[in-house]
């Protein structure tokens, strides 16, 4: 049964229920989850090509944003600022693990077709974008599937803005020669 | 233009975001250019497809409980006094929680945040501060389960947007008893741990009450309170004259300052005492209040309003029989709660009325209510009713939240202002009245059809009604009959009297409304029956398991009669025991 709780924290803004899981309150923080696991994976996913990869990539931002949503000013977009997570996390593992980039490489697994599960146009594209490199990968998923500018590219992975476009270049050329193979 | 130019500028002529110059450029070196032509078009291809990709993808496993765990272990291993935002906490008592801000240590918040924040800072500290030392307190006590006055706290104020007052005043501290008042702008969610959430909405006057028993109560002096609680008898809500209680539902109640109050009915089933006065509301159901007169009977706001006026003037315009005979008469197949309400309230004659009403609406006729059982049909019977008949009975309504509060406030406000007009269409209401009684006839019959069927052995009927009670059930009906024609008559001379008899001419044809009762005069032949070709010894057997009866076979006539278990002799017994005893103990005296 939907409590009164849950009533409200279906129909409040991010920045009401920022403010509610600042004072502690777990059921809130239970609907910014709901509200975002989507997008959160979808992102995840594309960045490790791994389901499993992907599931501690998740778990580990939506901790850090438990951790973190005290200092979230809210001058940036709730989703934004996870996405900045994510791609921390993300770096932070690619950093830490020097296997972490072999693993992404090779583990393509067959049970990511049946995650993403589109039409095969679809899965085409995402098979082809597990070859992508990291950052290359990064770029294009934030620009062409996240919708955001060069601009807000370049402050989220703190690299210029001819650097994100030369990486959005790059994916581009990598994706068109995967496709047609 | 060059064509790296061009193929540096694809994203921005994509878009859109050159300006008209550059864009014809670009545009007139596409038309000649093919090999800038096809780049173009493998940079919208790709476009498209990534386009085309999901945005949202669900995890296929329960990500939350792995962090759910981590974040609760967070919880618990935080300091029990001191808040991230350095809050001093103090439980005064268990019921009892004031906040100290550390004005030195008291953080900052950012500019950009103390926009957002602003003036409701305090109360989201204050928030916050009751919520964790809840959980704080909650963690502790959770073994034991027990939660009484004096020792622990088992509610949390949560102050949503606004500022409510306490007691009238702005305060941090909310002790059991005190007024929770909030104005227009302010709304408070009281939540009770382990039984539920109560919202209180704005321009509201509420109280909470502890009570020894382990359920909570609270007090609405005026306003609006959305309830949703998960357990059963744990919560009571009440007015200064009226409670409701609830088995684990979800309602919406609204009380004006004169205690007029109405209650919509979300989710499960809510039963409603005032004085002699009792309702069970079932789910999508509305029922209305009045302190002069108690609680009304529950309705649907799709009834038919002639429906609902009659129910109106009933409760609570002492509307009396004729009301009631106009509500059975336009009661709908969906009206089966309302009329189910109505059997221990109106008088016993009317009560067969209803029954049969009641038969022929329902979808799986009157369950398990029996005929000889109506007098002592009360609010228990009507909620097992509701519960057997839940699944046959579709609720249409479902309001939002603001078409319901709309709705809450129009019933609230004509009850407030006696706005329900009941205008009898009197020619209509004879009509009705004589197809209640046609109806009454036609189930005669078909009850008739059913004992000389061939399958008459598994009949409804004959293992429902004994030859006791279809003797008894003529009775009744043959009173009834007369009652109606003599209250038929009551009802006639009121309504002239109403009337005047200067602009209305009542007709009222008595022979129409005759109940035919040849469908009885059939039944009676069946008494000659011989019962022994219909029943085995161990049919018998199960017959009287199933009934409280015994059967015997009258040995002089051949035939099986049924008598009750607990017939005159065994009270004859107790009677002569009784005597012996009350002799005894004036001996005794003496």
């Amino acid at each position: 049964m939907t409590t009164i709780t849950e009533n409200i924290a279906n129909n409040i803004s991010d920045a009401e229920l920022v403010t509610l899981c600042k004072s502690g309150d777990t059921v809130f923080f239970k609907k910014l989850y709901d509200r975002y696991i989507g997008r959160v994976y979808a992102f995840a996913l594309r960045l490790s090509g791994n389901t499993d990869l992907a599931d501690d990539l998740t778990q580990e931002v939506f901790i850090k944003v438990w951790e973190n949503i005290g200092s979230f000013k809210g001058d940036s977009a709730l989703y934004s600022w996870m996405h900045k997570i994510c791609v921390n996390a993300f770096l932070m593992k690619l950093r830490a693990d020097k296997n972490y980039e072999k693993k992404i490489g090779e583990s393509y697994d067959e049970k990511l077709l049946t995650v993403f599960s589109g039409d095969d146009f679809s899965i085409d594209m995402e098979k082809a974008m597990v070859k992508l490199p990291p950052q290359a990968k990064m770029v294009f998923i934030l620009f062409e599937i996240e919708n955001y500018k060069h601009k807000e590219i370049s402050e989220m992975l703190n690299i210029e803005e001819g650097t994100s476009k030369a990486h959005l270049h790059k994916a581009r050329k990598i994706l068109r020669e995967e496709l047609v193979k | 233009m060059n064509c790296s130019r061009v193929q540096e500028n694809f994203d921005e002529f994509y878009n859109n975001e050159l300006n008209s110059e550059t864009k014809d450029l670009i545009q007139q070196h596409l038309d000649k250019c093919d090999e800038c032509k096809k780049e173009y078009s493998a940079y919208t291809l790709l476009k498209n497809k990534a386009k085309l990709l999901k945005k949202e993808i669900s995890p296929t496993t329960n990500l939350y409980s792995n962090i759910e765990k981590f974040i609760t272990k967070e919880i618990s291993t935080a300091n029990n006094t001191v808040m991230k935002n350095d809050i001093q906490i103090k439980p005064l008592s268990g019921n009892i929680l004031t906040i100290d801000f550390n004005e030195e240590k008291k953080p900052t918040p950012t500019t950009e945040s103390q926009s957002f924040m602003g003036r409701n800072w305090y109360w989201f500290a204050s928030a916050a501060a009751i919520i964790l030392i809840c959980s704080l307190v909650f963690s502790r006590y959770s073994e034991k389960n027990i939660y009484s006055a004096g020792e622990m706290s088992n509610w949390k104020l949560v102050n949503l947007k606004g500022n409510a007052l306490i007691n009238g005043v702005k305060s941090d501290v909310v002790n059991v008893g005190d007024w929770i008042q909030t104005d227009n702008e302010s709304a408070v969610v009281l939540k009770i741990v382990n039984v539920g959430d109560i919202s209180i909405e704005p321009n509201s006057k509420v109280r909470f009450i502890q009570s020894d028993d382990n359920v909570s109560r609270i007090e609405v002096s005026y306003g609006t309170v959305n309830t949703s609680t998960s357990q059963a008898d744990k919560f009571i809500l009440q007015t200064s004259n009226m409670k409701v209680q609830d088995k684990g539902s979800s309602y919406s109640f609204k009380v004006d300052d004169k205690g007029n109050g109405v209650i919509y009915v979300n989710n499960g089933i809510a039963n409603i005492e005032s004085g002699d006065r009792k309702a069970v509301v079932a789910e999508g159901k509305f029922c209305m209040y009045k302190p002069e007169f108690g609680v009304g009977i529950p309705f649907r706001k799709d009834a038919k309003p002639e429906f609902q006026n009659a129910l109106f003037q009933y409760d609570f315009n002492n509307g009396g029989t004729n009301a009631i005979y106009s509500a059975i008469a336009s009661a709908m197949p969906e009206d089966y709660y309302s009329l189910l309400n109505l059997i221990p309230r109106v008088d016993e004659k009317t009560k067969y009325l209803v029954y049969n009403k009641l038969g022929r609406i329902a979808p799986q006729g009157v369950a398990g209510v029996r005929l000889d059982s109506l007098d002592s049909f009360d609010d228990e019977n009507i909620e097992d009713c509701i519960i057997k008949l839940k699944e046959h009975m579709k609720v249409q309504i479902h309001f939002d939240k603001d078409e319901l509060a709309r709705e809450m406030s129009e019933l609230s406000k004509d009850l407030a202002e006696m706005k329900f007009d009941f205008i009898i269409d009197q020619k209509q209401m004879a009509e009705d009245l004589k197809k209640e009684m046609e109806n009454l006839r036609i189930d005669l019959r078909e009850m008739e059809k059913d004992f000389s069927d061939s399958s008459f052995k598994n009949s409804v009927y004959i293992k429902e009604m004994s030859e006791l009670d279809r003797i008894e059930f003529q009775k009744d009906m043959e009173k009834m009959q007369i009652d109606l024609k003599e209250n038929l008559g009551e009802m006639q001379e009121n309504l002239k009297k109403s009337f005047d008899g200067k602009n209305f001419k009542f007709n009222f044809n008595f022979d129409s409304l005759n109940i035919n009762l040849e469908g009885l005069k059939e039944l009676e032949k069946l008494k000659d029956i011989d019962w022994e070709n219909y029943y085995d010894a161990e049919e018998l057997k199960e017959l009287e398991e199933l009934n409280d009866y015994k059967i015997y076979k009258d040995s002089s006539k051949v035939k099986y009669k049924h008598y009750y278990k607990y017939d005159t002799k065994d009270d004859e017994q107790d009677k002569k025991e009784e005597k012996i005893k009350l002799e005894k103990e004036k001996a005794e005296e003496k």
